[in-house]
């Protein structure tokens, strides 16, 4: 871990530091299509509005780091589905030291499926962090309105999602608008060297990698009296799949990542997985399964072993280990044991990286697109999710040609429908039965 | 910082109660065992142990010479302090007790912790049981970091740190809770006045603690250097310790004549962490050597508000527990 005599509670050392590493990490990431919406505050140090599309703790804090990164931004505009939280969201910001740059009033508080509309009327630049269902949605559409996107991980939950938010990638360049996405692990410093130093031969070929994310259950949220159906399961989301497309994408997604991008962004060839619910099935954990494995195969017969679990008092881990010919790797330690030990020294906050990069784009005209993986490494997940709920064995080629979507579409949620997953006679919500369940 | 004034102000009189209430050591240290092994036993039944050293009650002088090597201002001036005798950790805190309380007292509710917690306490008042104790939420990823059940526990606040000392107390009707800084550099130098306490220069240190030049850079499983002339392992390097005190750089200059148990500033926004790390310099291991939380030590915290409880990723913070002594056993 990074560590250092030197304190860096003054905001000069530290922001040196991480556009240092921003520069480093994104160098090759930076497309310079100009166009007029793309290149408004080329040059400037005028007022970006910011608009924030979800209110939990994640986008709170992703608010807040574009507030950091940019002195010149305001936080302008806020949406969820509840209006509890937008006001909460709110002053956490404010509390979190960033009250000069808010300047949300009440009318720009909005509430409900159709919020992110005005957030985005409202802003130059928005940040999206709600359930992962909605991302494509709202990624495209605010590109579409013109607006710069930062968006949290994963960037869809289904095929049909993915190639929503490809098009919004797609778009994006053509506008010359920023793109960033939330796979912090391509903004850490330490992951970068890491990832460097294994492209650079420091354990050999690649020969597996096993990806472990297996950790105690997403914070559960006690029904409060009065919620309707809907509002609960969008309360609790990470324990519906119409909302956050389950573990895989949720968790697994920043491992493979990281394996693709060892692999020089390789996508593999085919999956097989399974999982199922072991212990937590009581209502309160909604509908997902507790653990999951996925077996991928990559070209040159490299093979990625995944594995994620959300049950308490099992055996934790959170690692990407990198087998080679010469030696093993962990990009999350960064660390690497090969004819010379190396372990990452540095100090990187990935998660203000992201927005420092963003926000320097958007300033010097010079659009940033994280496309090229962040679609990839999302349908990475997804074959895998699919493949553990249906038993089947997916391929990249049947998932890439998939139109699967979870029901209902983004666009069609509305605030007084009855939500898809509903509690069965047995006083629990159905879960997909492998070798029964047809997806694909 | 997460922990609201309120908060703050509150654990600081815990604190200072704690100490004050701790009753002066006469000539009465020659009655206590030099040492005593805890038992916890787990809600599996397991038997995990703690072996407590009696630090004897003296006066010291706390701080560095303005001539120490890699000396910061903040470590003066140098002044006498006079301690009552407690016993302290021979070792750093391990991951399998921290494990063990996480199993005890975690909490898998994320959000609206204040709420849960008088939610608990109305729970365990119900039960007989008013003092229940409100553990950890759920940890982003995993405690251990892949290091052995005999690595020191890493990557907690101090909240998380003084909760185990609840924890304990609670399980063993004791006073456990976090060393002052004033105990813990009593007791890391042990009697020495040199720069490196147990160690004669900074090559002697490799005897005595996991740091830079022999960690390899990682943390190591506890109590497995050479202990200090008080039999207290890894006071210098392998992890930071949390102390209960407050930071405050001009902390020194407030101490005027002899302190008593000082137990630090009554406010401060960030708490103290001693003794230096795997990966520090030697200068970092220093006896008066004094590192505190720092933002950075946040930074894999994506969310606001932060963890009350965690510091991502952080493996090179930990602590280790010291117990008042009580007027019955003198």
């Amino acid at each position: 871990m990074a560590r250092s005599n030197e304190s860096d509670q003054g905001a000069g050392t530290t922001r040196r530091d991480f556009l240092k590493a921003s520069t480093m990490v994104t160098s090759a990431a930076v497309a310079g299509t100009l166009s007029i919406s793309g290149s408004a505050f080329a040059g400037g140090n005028g007022t970006i509005r910011v608009g924030m599309i979800g209110c939990g703790g994640r986008c709170t804090g992703a608010g807040a780091q574009a507030l950091t990164a940019d002195p010149g931004a305001r936080l302008v505009a806020m949406c969820d589905i509840f209006m509890d939280r937008v006001k909460g969201a709110k002053n956490a910001i404010v509390k979190a030291g960033k009250g000069d740059q808010v300047t949300v009033d009440d009318d720009h508080c909005f509430a409900g499926f159709d919020g992110y509309k005005h957030v985005i009327e409202a802003s130059d630049v928005v940040v999206i962090a709600n359930a992962a269902k909605f991302h494509p949605l709202h990624a495209y559409s605010a590109i579409k309105a013109g607006k710069h996107v930062f968006v949290e991980k994963p960037h869809g939950i289904d095929p049909a999602g993915l190639k929503l938010m490809q098009k919004a990638s797609d778009l994006a360049k053509e506008k010359g608008l920023c793109l960033v996405s939330g796979l912090h692990s391509r903004y850490d410093a330490g992951y970068a060297e890491t990832v460097k130093r294994i492209h650079d031969g420091a354990i050999g070929d690649i020969v597996s990698i096993e990806e472990n994310f297996l950790r105690g259950p997403y914070g559960i949220i006690d029904r409060k009296p009065g919620l309707t159906e809907l509002q609960w399961q969008c309360s609790t989301q990470y324990h519906f799949r119409w909302l956050s497309g389950d573990d895989v994408p949720q968790s697994l997604v920043h491992n493979l990542d990281r394996s693709s991008w060892a692999m020089g962004n390789a996508v593999p060839i085919k999956c097989h997985g399974m999982g199922g619910r072991s212990s937590m099935t009581e209502p309160i954990y909604g509908d997902v399964f507790d653990h999951h494995s996925v077996v991928y195969e990559f070209p040159n017969g490299i093979r990625v072993y995944a594995f994620c679990r959300t049950t308490n008092g099992c055996h934790n881990d959170s690692s990407s280990t990198v087998l080679g010919t010469k030696g093993k790797a962990s990009i999350t330690g960064r660390r690497i044991w090969g004819e010379t030990n190396w372990r990452y020294s540095g100090r990187c906050n990935p998660y203000q990286v992201e927005h420092d990069v963003m926000f320097k784009a958007i300033r010097d005209g010079k659009p940033v697109n994280n496309g090229n993986y962040m679609v990839p490494s999302t349908m990475i997940t997804v074959m895998g999710q699919l493949s553990c709920y249906t038993g089947k064995e997916v391929t990249w080629e049947q998932v890439n040609a998939s139109d699967f979507y979870y029901l209902p579409k983004a666009e069609d949620c509305r605030d007084d429908m009855a939500p898809p997953s509903k509690l069965a006679a047995n006083g629990s919500y159905p879960v997909p039965k492998p070798g029964f369940t047809k997806l694909l | 910082m997460n922990t609201s004034r309120k908060t703050i102000c509150v654990a600081a009189l815990v604190g200072c109660l704690m100490v004050l209430m701790a009753p002066m050591t006469l000539a009465a240290d020659k009655k206590l065992p030099k040492k005593y092994t805890e038992t916890i036993t787990t809600k599996d039944g397991a038997k995990l142990t703690l072996d407590m050293v009696l630090i004897p009650a003296g006066t010291f002088t706390m701080g560095s010479p303005a001539s120490e090597a890699d000396r910061q201002d903040h470590e003066g001036p140098q002044h006498k302090v006079r301690l009552d005798s407690f016993y302290l950790c021979s070792t750093e805190v391990t991951l399998e007790l921290f494990q063990a309380y996480y199993a005890e007292t975690g909490t898998a509710k994320k959000d609206f912790i204040d709420v849960q917690e008088a939610k608990k306490n109305d729970e365990g008042k119900k039960k007989g049981d008013p003092d229940a104790i409100t553990g950890p939420t759920p940890v982003y990823g995993d405690m251990t970091m892949g290091y052995s059940k005999k690595h020191p526990a890493i990557g907690l606040s101090w909240h998380n740190a003084m909760t185990v000392c609840r924890w304990l107390s609670k399980k063993t009707g004791k006073k456990y809770r976090l060393p002052t800084e004033a105990e813990w550099e009593y007791a890391c130098r042990a009697g020495t006045t040199s720069t490196f306490g147990a160690a004669k220069d900074a090559a002697g240190l490799e005897d005595y603690g996991w740091f830079m030049d022999n960690a390899d850079m990682e943390p190591h499983a506890v109590g497995t250097k050479k202990p200090n002339a008080w039999g207290l392992y890894d006071m210098q390097g392998n992890v930071c310790e949390w102390v209960h005190d407050f930071y405050s750089p001009t902390a020194y200059k407030a101490a005027a004549g002899v302190a008593s148990n000082p137990t630090g500033p009554k406010e401060g926004k960030v708490y103290l962490a001693r003794g230096g790390h795997y990966d520090a310099e030697a200068g970092e291991l220093r006896c008066a050597a004094r590192a505190f939380e720092e933002d950075w030590w946040r930074m894999n915290d994506p969310q606001i508000p932060k963890s009350k409880w965690w510091l991502p990723q952080m493996d090179f913070i930990g602590f280790r527990v010291a117990c008042t002594i009580e007027s019955d056993d003198k």
